[in-house]
């Protein structure tokens, strides 16, 4: 089985098995991280209290874990149509960027339109932009047969250091840090909690997730690509356009990572910072997969990396614990849950070839 | 099964966390200060971040103050990591690094009672901070007469990152110390590019380097950000003398790296703290110079006592007027 094969868990364990095997992933990530906590001489059970407890004993806190949470939701999102589909979509942190540059052109350019009209137009402008730059390796693939991840990585280089270019050279505010102008007010997505981060774009993260479960579940389209993200020969044969499914996939993936960074721009920071995303895009990758593409999984795991990535801040200023042993933990639940999903498909093989070898044991 | 087993674990888990949530008290508040150290990335970049650390140490040393250093590794986190030093009861607060500003700009306006320092930006209009900048010509200086005395061919080289007037600072700085030990030397200054990637490209540095070691140079000087590894390199390939720039870079090559010019973060959160602990806190711009030790040079083993001497008197000099180093960045 290939690895993108293991990530990929194309089999599709059911929501149930899957949430069983993330919880249990995550208690064996935190009995291994704890272990290595003890090795560095920490007491742990505070540092679990600072990490997982405490975000959860304010209002403020659990704000702040909402706030991390929203772009993660869209990065999850954006990974796992693409997966749906069988398509390995790692351009998701060029693609925000590029978003992100159209909603701050877009929020700081464009004025005299009424507020919410403004922020749409921003948002649609981010979403275009974040798919069509998608469809570039869409169509290499579907054409050339140029394989996505490669495609996509390099594409990552090339949108961030344009993005960086045009916002050094052309594009700056007036200050020492390289960011462009503030947006306009009325492109700004309502804050709901100043002076926190958290805007409206976490309640349009949350409404993406209802809207891509019904996509995927109870739609020809979605029926379509999850059948082509299944197995794309049988698919074809079928008489299921798979060319086109990959494109759809890949505008849909790709207009999602453009809004994620349309919600940075409007909603978190008001402006776009060069270099502002600590690895949204990566990070999908990572809840697509637990989450096994299952757009209300995705929620649940941003939701987690938000608490971890909050509670790792915490653990930072509370203890002597450094911030990396957070990013410990998080690859240890991938790879438990990455693990289990191999070992769970292999299952069935498994079983055969032991009934196989008990009758020829047994005459 | 398996559902039951996780189900239960998890249970334990919890109740396990909840019991031991009610141990964790504060710890008493009080008057006393309280250091608290924002790094711009992580501990272990032997650079800004390892300087800044020194410098908390040392002040954990000197005044007996508490001291705690967070990483913020995410840009968009820095008010959250401000926030949760002052809710912790820290009070005086450093951050190591210019891209830190806005979010200090944001915060330290509503906390008054709390001591606020930056590093390497100017903010002057805001009450409880300070901010730190270095005269990197001072430095730049007393590593041209460095470098003047070491090198035999009197032929030295200058590798810059691209030509601004904060590069062409150090590039003026140098030639003036050169010329104050041997004004028959020359220099060979040489710059990398002309956009970011200028800071970033060892590969051209080193050729570059190259290029000035054909024609006769001994000593390389470079103010070029991570380029400057690759004129180390050049260096160290042809057994010739580098200097490095910022911190002690001597690691990158034992043998061949003559001196650094120091700009010493460490020395501002010294005294910054200082100020506090006095009673009087800085505040606005202020230059770390040659009179207060904000910049200087590194005293390696290969600065023999005469080199030294020479420096030491240079650095007096500039330290008390007597000697005059352009500022590009005044004009």
């Amino acid at each position: 089985m290939s690895i993108l094969g293991a990530l990929h868990n194309r089999r599709g364990t059911g929501a149930l098995t899957q949430a069983a095997i993330v919880a249990v992933s995550f208690l064996l990530a935190l009995a291994a991280g704890g272990l290595l906590l003890l090795m560095q001489g920490h007491d742990v059970l505070p540092i679990y209290y600072y990490l997982l407890i405490q975000p959860f004993t304010s209002p403020d806190s659990l704000v702040k874990v909402l706030v991390k949470a929203t772009p993660l939701i869209f990065a999850g999102l954006s990974v796992a149509i693409a997966f749906k589909c069988d398509v390995f979509n790692i351009g998701v942190e060029g693609q925000l960027y590029a978003g992100a540059l159209a909603a701050a052109a877009l929020g700081a350019g464009v004025s005299g339109l009424p507020p919410a009209l403004h922020v749409l137009v921003c948002v649609l402008g981010a979403m275009l932009t974040g798919g069509v730059l998608a469809l570039i390796p869409a169509w290499l693939k579907v054409r050339f047969r140029v394989h996505e991840v490669i495609s996509t990585i390099m594409m990552n280089y090339v949108i961030n250091n344009v993005v960086t270019l045009v916002i050094v050279d052309y594009f700056r505010h007036s200050g020492p840090t390289p960011r462009t102008p503030d947006v306009l007010p009325s492109a700004r997505m309502t804050q709901l909690a100043p002076p926190s981060q958290l805007n409206t774009g976490f309640l349009l993260a949350a409404a993406l997730c209802v809207v891509l479960y019904v996509l995927v579940q109870r739609t020809p389209l979605g029926w379509r690509i999850d059948a082509a993200g299944k197995n794309l020969c049988a698919a074809r044969y079928s008489g299921i356009n798979s060319k086109r499914l990959v494109l759809t996939a890949m505008l849909i993936s790709g207009a999602l990572a453009g809004l994620l960074g349309a919600e940075r721009v409007l909603g978190g920071f008001g402006y776009l910072q060069v270099n502002f995303s600590p690895g949204y895009g990566y990070d999908g990758i990572a809840i697509a997969t637990i989450a096994n593409n299952n757009p209300f999984g995705c929620l649940l795991m941003a939701l987690l990396m938000g608490l971890l990535s909050y509670g790792g801040t915490n653990l930072n200023i509370m203890t002597d614990v450094p911030s990396e042993w957070v990013n410990v933990l998080s690859a240890l639940i991938f790879v438990f849950v990455v693990a289990a999903n191999a070992v769970i498909c292999r299952l069935p093989a498994l079983r055969e070839k032991r009934r196989s070898m008990k009758r020829r044991v047994q005459p | 099964m398996r559902k039951a087993t996780a189900i239960l674990m998890a249970l334990v888990m919890a109740l396990a966390l909840a019991a031991c949530g009610g141990e964790t008290g504060g710890k008493s508040g009080g008057s006393e200060i309280k250091v608290g150290l924002i790094m711009d990335g992580s501990l272990g970049d032997e650079s800004i971040n390892d300087q800044a650390y020194e410098g908390l140490k040392q002040v954990e040393e000197r005044f007996g103050v508490e001291t705690k250093y967070v990483e913020c590794t995410d840009p968009s986190m820095c008010s959250d990591y401000l926030e949760g030093l002052v809710e912790q009861g820290f009070n005086v607060i450093c951050c190591d690094a210019f891209n830190q500003e806005e979010a200090l700009r944001a915060f330290a306006p509503s906390h008054p009672d709390v001591g606020f320092l930056i590093l390497d930006t100017e903010v002057s209009d805001i009450d409880n901070v300070a901010s730190f900048m270095y005269a990197t010509h001072e430095c730049s200086y007393l590593a041209g007469v460095a470098a003047a005395m070491k090198s035999e061919s009197k032929v030295i080289g200058f590798i810059g990152g691209m030509q601004v007037p904060t590069i062409e600072k150090f590039q003026v700085g140098f030639e003036e110390g050169v010329r104050s030990v041997a004004p028959e030397a020359q220099v060979l200054v040489k710059y990398i590019g002309n956009d970011n990637s200028a800071w970033n490209d060892p590969a051209t540095a080193k050729t570059l380097t190259l290029d000035c070691i054909s024609n006769g140079a001994d000593v390389c000087y470079h103010a070029a950000g991570a380029s400057g590894l690759g004129m180390i390199e050049a260096c160290a390939d042809n057994g010739l003398w580098a200097i490095g720039v910022n911190i002690d870079q001597e690691h990158l090559a034992p043998e061949n790296v003559l001196t650094s010019a120091l700009t010493k973060g460490d020395r501002a959160i010294y005294l910054y703290v200082e100020s506090i602990v006095n009673g009087s806190p800085m505040t606005g711009l202020n230059i770390l110079n040659c009179a207060n030790e904000g910049v200087g040079v590194v005293e390696s083993r290969f600065m023999t006592e005469d080199i030294m001497a020479a420096v030491n008197e240079a650095a007096q000099g500039i330290a008390s007027g007597k000697i005059k180093v352009t500022n590009v960045m005044d004009n």
